[in-house]
């Protein structure tokens, strides 16, 4: 399976068991032009592990976005689905705690010195030379999600954009990221120097 | 169509009750086999089976103790053998042949066309050339009384299971049987259990560790490690920091040392530990600083004790020299002591002269008194004077030289050794004073000359010597202060160094270790988690169905055939009783299955009555043992009659036991019909019925062997000519 060319994604983070989705995020994620992914963390260790839950708009039950609920038993039934975004899930669980644990000082520090620090890094392709390489434990994964959550409205911004990071790493030159409107964040320019 | 198999001769020696070799060879459509008890009968039909299957229909005989039960008695288990041609109607033959008993002695061939085919296909092979299986063997082709007896037992258990042998269900219902869903119930109930307890347990582990994972993160604080050194890479770094800070360490004590082995990953941290305690104390060896520290502290010590022996031994010098000195002052000068003593000693001497003169006057003057008194002279003949004047004149000089006078002169004389003696003692005095001050002048020459070796200078004016030993003293105490400082600092370097191992064993190694624990933990999590649970449940849970659904098709497939057969076999079942069971009060017979607590239970249900006005009984209950016999046997006879295989062969082993007189003509007649279809062997001890064979003309053309004379093995003759 091939890394789609062009990404937008909308980002949820919650403390809850479940997200609202409006027609008005997903729009911008209308195939077939761009791959659109609704990614989802749930801060909560009743509900998950800290994983992401990523998931095609498509995918995604008209049903669920009138309810404007959707769980973590759907989110995960949804991710499981053995479609183009397979990469991608194994990407980010590879590195997402890694990710966190690298950055996560610096997340709190301020949205805009996350961003200018993974902005310049990125682009130096030092991204690497910053991520721990030791294995994160769950135990630590689950403090650093504590953390996130002590201020979910402050950090929600800063965990999109640093998922944004993460899957760019996996060879996305291009990032640009919309704190304010939709899509959250967009990827393109794959594998180019 | 398939070949149809007749046996053309079974051959046999070493089996149970035919110890020597004897061969039988079958007519093509009848044979009959007599004899009395235990002549072999039963021997040929158990032959027969054990060459085609190697082992017996479970029921009928024990297929436990084959090496106690097959062999003929005092017969080596291997010497057994028996040999089967069977022919098709073509005459091609195939021959099977097994000898042995069990075990890797045991052979099975099939010869086809020339080909011996290999024991472990021969079996397979055999079984698809004959088209029937042992079961089927038992039940449509071999009958023994022992099988039918079990159609009349009371025991709903031994009839299910000789019906279902009977119709050739019984396999299916083992495999129903084995099909229980409990087992996988339970184990699902089981695996929920354990995986609560295991969650649970996981769950109190998770806090634990969790806590433990705190307080080990607190110690590695305590020693100045934060958490972002807790990780095995950075172990790895802060090793190699400290290896590098041995490297400049040696440097900065200019020790040349072997560069320091970085540590491995893989490498235990207590190895590391060691390994770089034992640099740091070979480092504090090679530096030379506790050597140098010791010479100095030598030399300090040596200058200190030559200062004092100095001020010692020139003080003594000093006192010895003024003891001398007060002397002469004291008693003069040596040259005037020596001409007193020389003048006392000539006055001692004069003393003594004047007292011998004295000591000599006196002995002449008594001599004198003496001669004048003992020879009577008148004058003295010396002074001439008159005697009588000189004699008290002598006594009176006699007197005065014995009393004061000569008094005086050894007064004189004792005075003047006296004087002499005590010059001389004060002579000694102080020559012993002088000798003193030589020897003291003389220790501080030595010592001047061992200084001048100490210091490394040809030579030292006395003065100038507690001076060069105090300059050198401070010299050493300024060279010892330097030394010892460096040496302090060499410790404190080495001491930090050890803190930060044990900082990192303690405080980094410990955090790791409880690090990976937590990571096995969470491994073991992973593996076990409620997905992975689930799926095994779900696992479960779907075999569960599968067994149910397996379960269904089973019992449905057993059910249909079951009754396919009945149904098949019905007709040929009913006209064979009639034929064999002579009850007028009875019109029909009919197999009732009924289901009793989830089981199949086969009854025999006698219908009497008129058709308006039917009644219907257990035949169990009804028949007697006889007829019971023979009604079973009409089962027999209809089943076999409606199985499907290539063996066209009914091989009937001493079927009249129990039968009467009627039952026993009746069935001969059935039999000796059946002979006109297939292959018919009968074995029988039952004289009657030998002649109700006779009677049906079954023995017309058969081949009658008779067995007798039996002593391990019978005398056979056929037509009632012996063979061998």
């Amino acid at each position: 399976m091939t890394w789609p060319a062009l990404v937008r994604a909308e980002v949820k983070f919650s403390t809850a068991s479940s997200v609202a989705l409006s027609e008005r995020e997903l729009a911008p994620l209308e195939p077939p032009d761009v791959t659109g992914i609704v990614a989802v963390l749930l801060a909560n260790p009743d509900i998950a592990r800290g994983e992401w839950f990523l998931v095609r708009q498509q995918d995604i039950k008209r049903r669920d976005v009138e309810r404007a609920s959707i769980t973590a038993d759907k989110l995960r039934s949804y991710a499981q689905q053995p479609d183009s975004l397979v990469p991608m899930r194994r990407h980010v669980d590879v590195h997402w705690r890694r990710f966190l644990s690298a950055f996560l000082s610096d997340l709190q520090k301020g949205q805009d010195h996350l961003k200018a620090l993974l902005e310049r890094n990125h682009k130096a392709s030092r991204i690497a030379t910053l991520l721990p390489t030791d294995d994160v434990l769950d135990l630590e994964h689950r403090e650093n999600l504590a953390v996130l959550s002590e201020d979910p409205k402050k950090m929600g911004k800063a965990v999109q954009l640093l998922l944004a990071y993460v899957i760019a790493h996996a060879g996305y030159r291009s990032v640009s990221v919309n704190p304010t409107g939709v899509p959250d964040f967009e990827l393109s320019a794959f594998g180019e120097d | 169509m398939p070949k149809r198999w007749r046996i053309d001769s079974l051959s046999l020696a070493g089996f149970r009750g035919i110890r020597e070799s004897r061969t039988f060879d079958f007519h093509v459509q009848r044979t009959l086999i007599h004899g009395d008890n235990g002549t072999g009968k039963s021997t040929i039909a158990l032959a027969l089976h054990w060459a085609l299957f190697g082992a017996f229909p479970e029921g009928i005989l024990q297929n436990v103790g084959h090496k106690e039960f097959v062999p003929s008695i005092g017969t080596p288990a291997e010497r057994t053998s028996v040999q089967v041609v069977l022919r098709d109607q073509g005459g091609s033959p195939c021959i099977v042949k097994r000898q042995g008993t069990l075990g890797a002695k045991t052979r099975l061939f099939s010869v086809q066309r020339g080909d011996v085919v290999h024991v472990d296909d021969a079996a397979s092979v055999l079984q698809g050339v004959l088209g029937l299986d042992q079961s089927t063997f038992a039940r449509a082709v071999l009958l023994q009384q022992g099988l039918l007896r079990s159609f009349i037992t009371d025991d709903p258990k031994v009839r299910r299971a000789a019906m279902d042998r009977m119709i050739g269900v019984d396999d299916v219902t083992a495999l129903y049987d084995a099909c229980k869903p409990e087992p996988i119930a339970r184990a699902i109930a089981d695996a929920r259990s354990a995986f609560a307890a295991a969650e649970a347990g996981n769950k109190a582990n998770t806090e634990m560790l969790a806590t433990q994972w705190e307080n080990a993160k607190a110690i590695a604080r305590q020693f100045g490690h934060g958490d972002a050194d807790l990780v095995p890479s950075k172990l790895k770094a802060l090793l190699d920091g400290v290896a590098q800070k041995i490297t400049d360490l040696a440097l900065r004590h200019d020790v040349k040392q072997d560069q320091l082995a970085p540590s491995a990953l893989e490498e235990d941290l207590h190895t590391v530990g060691s390994r770089f305690r034992a640099r740091l104390q070979s480092l504090r060896t090679a530096s030379g600083m506790p050597k140098r520290l010791a010479e100095l502290d030598a030399q300090r010590q040596r200058l200190v004790q030559f200062r004092k022996r100095w001020h010692d031994v020139t003080g003594e010098c000093t006192r010895r020299g003024e003891e001398l000195l007060a002397f002469e002052k004291a008693c003069g000068a040596e040259e005037r002591w020596r001409e007193r003593h020389t003048d006392a000693q000539d006055a001692l001497q004069r003393a003594k002269a004047a007292e011998r003169e004295a000591h000599s006057l006196l002995s002449l003057l008594k001599d004198a008194k003496a001669i004048i008194d003992a020879s009577a002279v008148s004058s003295c003949p010396v002074c001439e004077q008159m005697a009588a004047g000189i004699g008290p004149r002598l006594d009176a000089r006699v007197r005065a030289l014995a009393t004061a006078q000569g008094d005086s002169l050894s007064r004189a004389t004792r005075e003047a050794e006296a004087r002499v003696s005590e010059l001389e003692h004060q002579l000694a005095s102080r020559s012993k004073l002088a000798t003193s001050a030589e020897i003291a002048a003389a220790s501080v020459e030595d010592l001047k000359e061992k200084v001048c070796r100490l210091l490394g200078v040809v030579a030292l004016t006395e003065d100038a010597v507690d001076l060069r030993l105090q300059a050198a003293g401070e010299e050493c105490d300024a060279e010892v202060a330097s030394a010892k400082e460096r040496a302090d600092a060499l410790n404190d370097d080495i001491e930090a160094i050890h803190r930060a191992l044990r900082g990192i064993e303690t405080g980094v190694g410990g955090a790791i270790a409880k690090r990976d624990e937590i990571a096995a933990h969470e491994k073991r999590m992973k593996a076990n988690d409620s997905s992975v649970q689930d799926a095994w449940i779900a696992e479960l849970e779907r075999r569960a169905r599968s067994v149910e659904a397996i379960r269904t098709a089973l019992h449905d497939a057993r059910d249909s055939f079951k009754k396919a057969q009945l149904q098949n076999a019905e007709d040929r079942i009913e006209g064979f009783r009639q034929r064999l069971v002579a009850n007028p009060m009875f019109r029909s017979m009919k197999i009732d299955v009924q289901i009793r607590n989830a089981v199949d239970d086969y009854e025999f249900m006698l219908e009497a009555g008129s058709a308006s006005d039917p009644s219907r009984h257990k035949a169990r209950f009804i028949l007697s043992d006889g007829q019971t016999t023979a009604t079973a046997m009409a089962l027999f006879l209809g089943l076999a009659g409606s199985s499907t295989h290539n063996l066209d062969v009914l091989y009937v082993d001493d079927p009249s036991q129990a039968l009467d007189r009627p039952s026993k003509g009746a069935l001969a007649e059935v039999l000796a019909e059946e002979s006109n279809l297939r292959q018919v062997i009968i074995s029988t001890e039952d004289r009657d019925f030998i002649e109700a064979l006779r009677n049906a003309g079954f023995t017309n053309d058969a081949t009658v062997f008779s067995l007798e004379n039996w002593d391990g093995t019978p005398t056979v003759s056929v037509q009632g000519q012996r063979v061998k």
